[in-house]
């Protein structure tokens, strides 16, 4: 089990909004953040600084990547992109650490993935 | 060629004086004379090929003209002969002309008389010549136009006014198979013309009969076996040396492969739409199934206290496992393969594709045994696109194997079409397959077992062909099925 966490999540769907504020509240994080556009994940990260970035890639108004781009800039935090369109080497270059998680995917799936980000995120883990 | 007589003669007489005063006569007209005194001479002469004409005395003291000619005439049937006779003689002279000789001199004989008997017969022989020239030119002409039909990979047929077959060319014969002398004088409609296109065949070559002009249209035909064949005909009327429509000549081209080859790229092409719409299906319902997903974890999450409630939620988990698990494959079956070769060890990827396979192994006790005898398997491949190959082959294998089992691999190296390729086997221990199954085992949705799409299989096939390689079952019954690949090592 990861440590209890700060998460922000983003998808254009609502059954995956509500999925995420629930599962992953009662696994004890706190989910500081519900998005449903690029730009609302954009303004609510500067303003809440989360632990850990979950969001779908294709999204309307602005996608997932190039909000994670510019919220980076300001605040580098780990994210895992969930996407079902997907396949790797179509993603545009971004120079980020991109962690995928392919949907469909499982809570457990998803569990791996949040274990991933969080550690590779922290650099005093070997 | 020209149609001058040589002008030897041969004459023939036991009479000294005779002779020399016939060879006078012939020689002031420009001929060439050989002379015989008997019929002992004439018999064994040998060249007669010069000689045009003979005068043959009728009595020699060794034979007589009735018993030389049926000789001359044989050996040298270009040439005439006139008998020389005395007036007693002139019966016999007569049979001599029955029997051949062309004409015959009184002796003594008149210089003027043969001169015109001579030159008679040398305008005889002129005309003679000049006609069997033109005959044989005539016979080189057809022979010619003869070989043209026989030869041409054209179909050439013609019919009377009747559409009854006239002749055929053998191209024909052998689409048709049939011999023109077995179907000579038939009804070409009835006996070549699909059923339900006769009317409309009449129909097309009574207008070709009363309009004299060209006709071009596709026709099938109906060959002795039974199978159809799709012709390009161009047709036309055909006329005789007096102006009058004799039939048709009809000539046509088989383009049943080419019409076939059509059939099939269009048959790929609507493959291919499908197969886009296919993976475009099964890639947009990701996203349903992942709400699906959610909301079944939600509900369980809701229910956990409720175990019967929960085992209906798993029950929706497993079906919406397997749909998810079809989509996917369906997606890889039809979606386009993009290769991405590199150099890889074969033996390598089948190792780690089998120790992926843990949980499909579970509760069996099977050994994977490689006979490689130190063959190089490094091969230019996509590794994930023959790992998938690997992995969809072996999990068969571990499926239908005992509870024991050995599962093989024999490697050999093979030259196919110049290339230097590498041969896999994957021998299993289970049942066999039959010789419907091995049939159809590559084809998709096809399978024996209570689970799984039928997909695996033929994956497996599309992405080794799209190797250049092959894929097939070996052609043995049970037990124990095999399946052959073959990969060429290097990209082309």
């Amino acid at each position: 089990m990861t440590p209890p966490l700060r998460i922000a999540v983003a998808d254009d769907e609502l059954d995956m909004r509500d999925y995420f504020l629930r599962i992953l509240s009662r696994r004890g994080h706190q989910v500081v953040a519900v998005a449903a556009t690029g730009v609302e994940l954009v303004q609510q990260c500067r303003a809440l600084k989360p632990d850990l970035v979950i969001t779908d890639v294709k999204m309307p108004e602005l996608d997932g990547i190039s909000a994670a781009r510019e919220i980076c800039t300001e605040h580098p935090v780990p994210f895992i992109f969930t996407s079902a369109h997907y396949e790797v080497e179509s993603l545009p270059q971004t120079g980020l650490r991109l962690l995928f998680l392919r949907k469909p995917f499982t809570y457990s799936e998803l569990e791996t993935a949040i274990a991933t980000a969080t550690r590779e995120g922290r650099p005093d883990t070997p | 060629m020209t149609l001058d007589v040589p002008r030897t003669a041969l004459v023939v007489d036991d009479d000294v004086d005779t002779l020399a005063n016939l060879q006078d006569i012939l020689e002031i007209d420009d001929w060439r004379v050989e002379t015989a005194s008997s019929a002992r001479e004439v018999l064994q002469r040998t060249n007669w090929d010069s000689i045009s004409i003979v005068i043959l005395d009728r009595r020699l003291p060794d034979g007589n003209a009735e018993e030389l000619l049926p000789v001359i005439k044989e050996r040298a049937p270009h040439a005439a002969t006139i008998i020389a006779t005395g007036y007693a003689d002139l019966d016999d002279a007569i049979q001599a002309l029955r029997q051949g000789a062309a004409d015959y001199l009184l002796k003594p004989v008149n210089p003027d008389a043969l001169r015109a008997s001579m030159a008679r017969l040398v305008d005889q022989r002129r005309t003679e010549a000049a006609l069997l020239h033109s005959q044989q030119r005539l016979q080189e002409e057809r022979d010619f136009a003869e070989r043209l039909i026989d030869t041409v990979q054209t179909i050439v047929l013609v019919l009377d006014t009747d559409y009854r077959i006239l002749r055929f060319n053998p191209y024909l014969a052998a689409i048709t198979g049939y011999e023109l002398t077995d179907v000579q004088g038939q009804d070409w409609v009835a006996l070549a013309v699909p059923p339900p296109l006769q009317q409309e065949r009449r129909k097309v070559f009574d207008e070709i009969l009363s309009d004299g002009r060209s006709h071009e249209y596709a026709g099938e035909i109906l060959t002795k076996s039974g199978s159809i064949r799709m012709i390009e005909w161009s047709s036309k009327a055909l006329i005789d040396a007096h102006g009058k429509t004799a039939g048709i000549l009809a000539s046509g081209r088989d383009v049943t492969s080419l019409k076939l080859a059509q059939e099939r790229a269009l048959q790929a092409e609507r493959l291919a739409a499908i197969g886009q719409m296919m993976a475009g299906l099964a890639h947009e319902s990701r996203n349903a199934l992942q709400r699906s997903q959610a909301c079944l974890e939600m509900l369980a999450a809701e229910i956990e206290d409720r175990p019967e409630a929960l085992e209906m939620v798993n029950r929706i988990q497993r079906a919406q496992n397997d749909l998810q698990t079809l989509h996917e494959e369906v997606r890889q079956y039809a979606a386009p393969i993009k290769l991405n070769r590199e150099t890889i060890n074969l033996g390598q990827l089948w190792r780690e594709t089998w120790s992926q396979l843990v949980q499909a192994r579970r509760g069996k006790e099977i050994v994977l045994r490689a006979d490689c005898h130190g063959l190089d398997l490094s091969c230019d491949v996509d590794r994930f696109a023959i790992g998938q190959v690997w992995r969809n082959i072996l999990e068969n294998a571990i499926d239908v194997s005992p509870e024991r089992a050995e599962i093989t691999i024999q490697c050999a190296e093979l030259c196919r079409d110049g290339q230097s390729s590498i041969q896999i086997s994957f021998r299993d221990q289970g049942p066999g397959m039959s010789g419907d199954q091995r049939k159809r085992v590559f084809e998709p949705f096809f399978t024996t077992k209570p689970k799984g799409t039928g997909l695996g299989m033929a994956i497996a096939h599309r992405i080794v062909t799209s190797h250049g390689g092959s894929i097939s079952v070996a052609q043995q019954d049970g037990p124990g099925a095999e399946i052959i690949i073959v990969l060429p090592r290097n990209l082309r």
